[in-house]
């Protein structure tokens, strides 16, 4: 009897194993590791550029989140990862999908900007950072940076580190997280060290070479190379005697071969490219895993591509891998990032003229360039690159490329929603936030699970964990202002049902409804005049 | 007492068993993409709950996650394909592979319209346009709608025809036309998307 029970036991939890595990191991899946319980240490986080990388851990939990370019988290595994809300640089994910947990940064400038801060967990990160720069004797110059920076901010600052030392309070308060934390941090640790090591490396040397190629040019622009030899026009004595614009210019040009290579090295295990993996079609997933860590799909987007009988699936590094149960060959692939240009590639020249669309309002969702506050480049040059527009977004054949202005390094592909942008892809990281139009939002709400993110043509649901998008919740229309012409494709009369009792068309009024509203239009002019009634509120 | 013990260890595997696969099967899919509240009102007869579920249309909807969309509160307007219309298109064009996905979304969103139009709204629309009418598709293109013969007959950009065979079908959310053959978006997904390299604006 005793063994049946004990028989009986086992069973059940060798069959709750599969389901419960994460896809990619290390005790935290897509979904695994919960929300607001791990607060696994990002697994990856790119530090070259000194700046303020607002990390958001700790505090209520969140692992992940902010950070600045972060390239792939697969190999720091273990990270429970979670839902980090907090504030934080403005994050350049390349492939969370693929980290131990993921971690899902819920911030980026917008955010900052709009809420003052977020939830503070990025200020307690940024204490730690400082931390860590201090332990490291090598980077002095990045600390000087930041201390120039930070006594720049004055109050804001202080204030920072008061949350920080009050979000540290708290974290002592909370032992099960901080032991969680640390078991994550050794984890990621024998995970993948060999491979952070070197990145670790690249990294450094990046950081060199930058400061290096910049000492060399103030040294330069001191020497009265810019504006006249011998002194420097008024009002650029502090700047070197080059306008800021051409210093910028000029420090990208001495570091962009480094950037680039580093760049491209740093990201190689995280994505490859479309040549190379289609070149895995027709090999063993044996020599498909040499070059390429591959994983279980994320259970969000495994029931869209169920194994079969004759089939079965891997994700590794943008691809989904199609295989062969018969020999164990790749039989096909499924690139889970769309677009013909992927991360770490460069756009074309001719793309980079090629302005997105105010068609759906995707001109202003997606602006031609703004200033990424974390993004490595942004602390180059003066005023450390707060003020300076260094990401573009650009598109081509309904796909938005945001790219580096500089050198035209894509950074995230974001298809629109008519370019076939859905269900199994990943929202961008840099618009992670909740951003449902008000009229949607009692119906579209984030839960434990899920969560739901606007963009130009519908709103989306995605997993929070993995950051994939699992459904298109509603679709969205253009939207119509008032005192604009009805857009063409608007001549037929739309209203609901409930509504055409009080909203019908007369020789003096025309009624339209639209994405949750119903509208008033002049017949004579075609403008609409006035918004009548809401749907949704 | 031990044995009572073990029953209950093995009670409590079986049920941490039982929770994990709720988690993840099932249908393996996401449960309660909609909200109660989105549930509430899009009412109890939605157009997805509407459409045959083992329908070809349904089952690109389906692969394109389109078919939430249907199932919440909209209002849309649905020209709908017969199976035998699909049926003729050029092969792959609705196969329901997760690869063709892309595809799929484009085609079904350049179906949709926002808010309900009757056919009776669309005739009067072409009476109005002196014989034929523009409808904005959710896919950022549109078909045009024409009078043939007594029909409604929609035309795309690519010059397919359908012709409305069972229309004004409706749902709590919206409105179903069935129609006889198949519209496709135009190759450019944005109506006034630029051309590669040509500088669009700001």
């Amino acid at each position: 009897m005793t063994r049946v029970f004990l028989a009986a036991g086992v069973a059940a939890l060798a069959i709750s194993a599969p389901a419960a595990a994460g896809p990619h191991g290390g005790g935290g899946g897509p979904n695994g590791g919960g929300h607001g319980k791990g607060g696994g240490a990002p697994a990856y986080v790119n530090q070259s550029g000194g700046g303020e990388h607002a990390h958001a851990q700790g505090g209520r939990g969140g692992g992940g989140g902010g950070g600045a370019f972060r390239m792939q988290s697969f190999n720091g595994g273990g990270g429970g990862g979670g839902h980090g809300h907090g504030g934080g640089g403005n994050a350049v994910r390349m492939q969370a999908f693929n980290g131990g947990g993921g971690g899902h940064g819920h911030g980026g400038d917008f955010q900052m900007q709009a809420r003052g801060g977020g939830h503070g967990n990025a200020h307690a990160m940024r204490a730690q950072q400082q931390q860590r720069q201090q332990a490291r004797g090598n980077v002095a110059r990045t600390q000087e940076r930041i201390a120039v920076r930070e006594q720049g901010h004055g109050n804001r600052a202080q204030a920072q580190n008061r949350m920080a030392f009050r979000q540290q309070d708290q974290n002592h308060a909370q032992g099960l997280n901080r032991q969680q934390q640390r078991a994550n941090e050794q984890a990621q640790r024998t995970h993948g060290n060999g491979m952070n090591q070197n990145r670790f490396a690249q990294q450094q040397q990046v950081v060199v070479n930058r400061v290096n190629g910049r000492a060399a040019i103030v040294a330069e622009n001191a020497r009265g190379i810019g504006y006249g030899v011998g002194g420097c026009p008024p009002g650029l004595s502090g700047k070197g005697c080059m306008p800021p614009g051409q210093t910028l210019k000029a420090l990208r040009s001495a570091n962009a071969d480094v950037f680039r290579a580093s760049s491209i090295g740093l990201l190689s295990p995280g994505i490859i490219g479309p040549v190379q993996a289609a070149g895995f079609v027709g090999t063993p997933l044996a020599t498909v895993g040499n070059y390429v860590p591959l994983a279980a799909l994320p259970s969000s987007v495994s029931y869209l591509y169920p194994d079969t009988s004759d089939y079965y699936y891997r994700y590794g590094d943008g691809y989904l891998y199609q295989v062969n149960r018969g020999d164990n060959l790749v039989a096909s692939l499924f690139p889970l990032l769309a677009g013909g240009y992927l991360p770490g590639t460069y756009l074309p020249q001719p793309y980079m003229a090629s302005y997105v669309p105010d068609y759906y309002g995707l001109s202003s969702f997606y602006p031609a360039s703004y200033g990424a506050y974390g993004y490595p480049y942004a602390n180059y040059g003066y005023n450390g690159g707060y003020n300076y527009n260094n990401i573009c977004s650009r598109y081509a054949y309904g796909v938005v490329y945001q790219v580096d202005c500089y050198t035209g390094m894509v950074i995230n592909v974001i298809p629109t929603y008519a370019g076939g942008y859905g269900v199994g892809q990943m929202i961008p990281s840099a618009y992670s936030y909740y951003n449902v139009p008000m009229q949607y939002r009692d119906l579209y709400y984030p839960t434990a699970d899920y969560s739901y993110w606007y963009a130009p043509g519908a709103i989306y649901q995605y997993d929070t964990g993995s950051s994939l998008i699992t459904s298109v919740a509603a679709l969205m229309s253009p939207g119509f202002a008032v005192g604009q012409p009805l857009p063409v494709g608007y001549g037929a009369y739309n209203v609901p049902y409930a509504y055409r009792a009080t909203y019908y068309d007369t020789p003096n009024a025309w009624y339209r409804y639209n994405n949750g509203y119903i509208y008033q239009v002049d017949p004579a002019t075609q403008l609409v005049t006035a918004v009548v009634a809401s749907l949704l509120t | 007492m031990r044995i009572r013990a073990l029953a209950l260890a093995g009670a409590a595997a079986a049920m941490l068993s039982v929770g994990a696969c709720n988690k993840d099967n099932g249908g393996n899919g996401p449960k309660d993409v909609q909200s109660k509240e989105a549930q509430k009102a899009a009412g109890t007869k939605t157009i997805a709950a509407g459409l045959p579920a083992n329908g070809k249309f349904m089952a690109a909807a389906k692969t394109a996650g389109l078919d939430q969309t249907l199932a919440g509160p909209g209002p849309y307007t649905v020209f709908v394909p017969t199976d035998d219309a699909i049926g003729k298109a050029p092969q792959g064009t609705f196969d329901a592979a997760p690869g063709n996905r892309a595809q799929l979304t484009g085609i079904i969103t350049n179906m949709v319209l926002p808010g309900t139009v009757l056919v009776a709204d669309i005739d009067k629309a072409i009476d109005a346009g002196k014989g034929k009418a523009q409808l904005a598709t959710m896919g950022g293109s549109t078909v045009t709608a024409t009078k043939e013969g007594g029909n409604t007959v929609l035309t795309d950009s690519a010059g397919h025809k359908a012709a409305i065979v069972k229309g004004d079908e409706q749902f709590t959310n919206g409105v179903v036309h069935e129609i006889d053959g198949f519209l496709m978006p135009s190759k450019q997904p944005a109506a006034n998307a630029p051309a590669v390299g040509k500088k669009a604006g700001k």
